[in-house]
């Protein structure tokens, strides 16, 4: 799960985020900050992060989806999500 | 009084004994040594600091001790020492100098994490504050001395430190070592340059270290906020070329050229980030000091006018 003392910092061309837990820096695109910033609000499940995309870009569902789903990999790999088995986001 | 004032004796006689105290702005060394060169040296690249009282509280008491037995007849050694312990192997004895900068930065830079330790040189004008983070050999120290014979303000060839409070850099202002050709090029370009004496054969090559001038030392508690992060990089023969870095590209490249960023995990972030907020990045590739000083002064001239 995003680790509740995640630090996030939206520049202009990008996000830093701070993974507390794993003691690590990343930069991030924008987009994939304001899901983070969302994950620290609380658990969402997968539809709920692509509404979010949606309404923070000008992707299509389509790309949006594809956009959610490779952020999510990444993140998890990052320790910075959990996805469950019912798909709920952490 | 100022070091340069003092006779050459009493400096000798003092350093071996109490030890003289230099204040460098956000910490104060206390340094003592029996080599009579090294007195004369800082006597030259220290010369603007004041005298201060021995008592006082230092930071780091580092001393350079000539190593004894008989192996100083045929291959005199030196001893750097930091608060009793001696983290480096002896240097040869006609590196002292060196060996003192190199052991008082290491020793700033596992200690001083109070505030974000940028591997930086940082000069300024008009009230900004010019960040200048590289790796060595990028050409920092021989642009920063440039920069400060061209009438900046020295805060550190080496240190940006970078106070949590309030995101303002702080000096710590030392010897700017230059190294190999950039000796000859700033001595050749600046008359009035203060440089001590040369140092080869040392790891780096042939070292000089050129004095802090006396604005600088007077000013050397002094913050200044920042308003330029310039990453430069010294290519032969290249044209100067600058150019515009996103934040995020030079946050990334900032915290790699930190000595504590690591280490403070959520406080160094954070001085990171609102640094990184509070300036206009560019990198800055350059052969041509006049050209690469003449580029950085339309900068900050340009982010000063925009503070008014």
């Amino acid at each position: 799960m995003a680790p509740r003392e995640t630090l996030l910092h939206f520049f202009a061309d990008g996000c830093a985020t701070f993974n507390p837990t794993r003691w690590e820096t990343h930069v991030v695109d924008l987009l994939v900050g304001t899901l983070i910033e969302a994950l620290l609000e609380g658990p969402k499940s997968v539809p709920e992060l692509l509404s979010i995309a949606l309404d923070a870009s000008d992707l299509p569902v389509p790309q949006a989806e594809r956009f959610v789903e490779e952020a999510l990999a990444q993140l998890s790999g990052l320790d910075l999500v959990t996805v469950s088995s019912n798909d709920e986001v952490r | 009084m100022k070091f340069a004032e003092w006779a050459p004796g009493k400096l000798i006689k003092t350093l071996a004994g109490s030890g003289i105290v230099l204040d460098i702005g956000a910490a104060s060394i206390r340094v003592r040594s029996d080599s009579s060169d090294l007195a004369e040296a800082l006597r030259i690249v220290y010369g603007e600091f004041p005298v201060l009282d021995h008592e006082r509280f230092c930071e780091v008491s580092a001393s350079i001790q000539r190593v004894g037995g008989a192996r100083r007849f045929f291959h005199p050694q030196v001893d750097f020492e930091v608060d009793g312990q001696k983290p480096f192997e002896p240097f040869p004895a006609d590196t002292h100098l060196p060996l003192l900068e190199w052991g008082v930065n290491w020793t700033l830079a596992e200690r001083f994490n109070h505030c974000l330790l940028l591997h930086s040189g940082v000069v300024e004008k008009h009230g900004v504050a010019i960040v200048l983070p590289a790796i060595p050999g990028s050409g920092k120290s021989t642009l920063t001395a440039a920069l400060m014979l061209s009438g900046y303000r020295l805060l550190s060839d080496e240190f940006g430190v970078v106070r949590f409070a309030d995101g303002a850099l702080l000096p710590m202002l030392k010897g700017a070592a230059l190294k190999n050709a950039s000796i000859d090029v700033i001595r050749a370009k600046f008359a009035h340059a203060r440089l001590g004496p040369s140092f080869p054969n040392t790891r780096k090559g042939t070292v000089a270290h050129l004095a802090p001038d006396a604005d600088s030392v007077a000013r050397r508690h002094d913050p200044a906020l920042p308003g330029l992060v310039v990453f430069p990089l010294y290519q032969a023969a290249a044209e100067t070329t600058l150019e515009t870095m996103g934040p995020s590209q030079a946050f990334s490249k900032l915290v790699v050229n930190s000595f504590n960023y690591e280490t403070l995990g959520p406080a160094g972030f954070s001085a990171a980030c609102r640094l990184i907020e509070a300036c206009d990045c560019r990198r800055l590739i350059y052969s041509d000091l006049d050209a690469a000083i003449g580029t950085i002064d339309r900068l900050t001239e340009s982010v000063a006018a925009r503070r008014l």
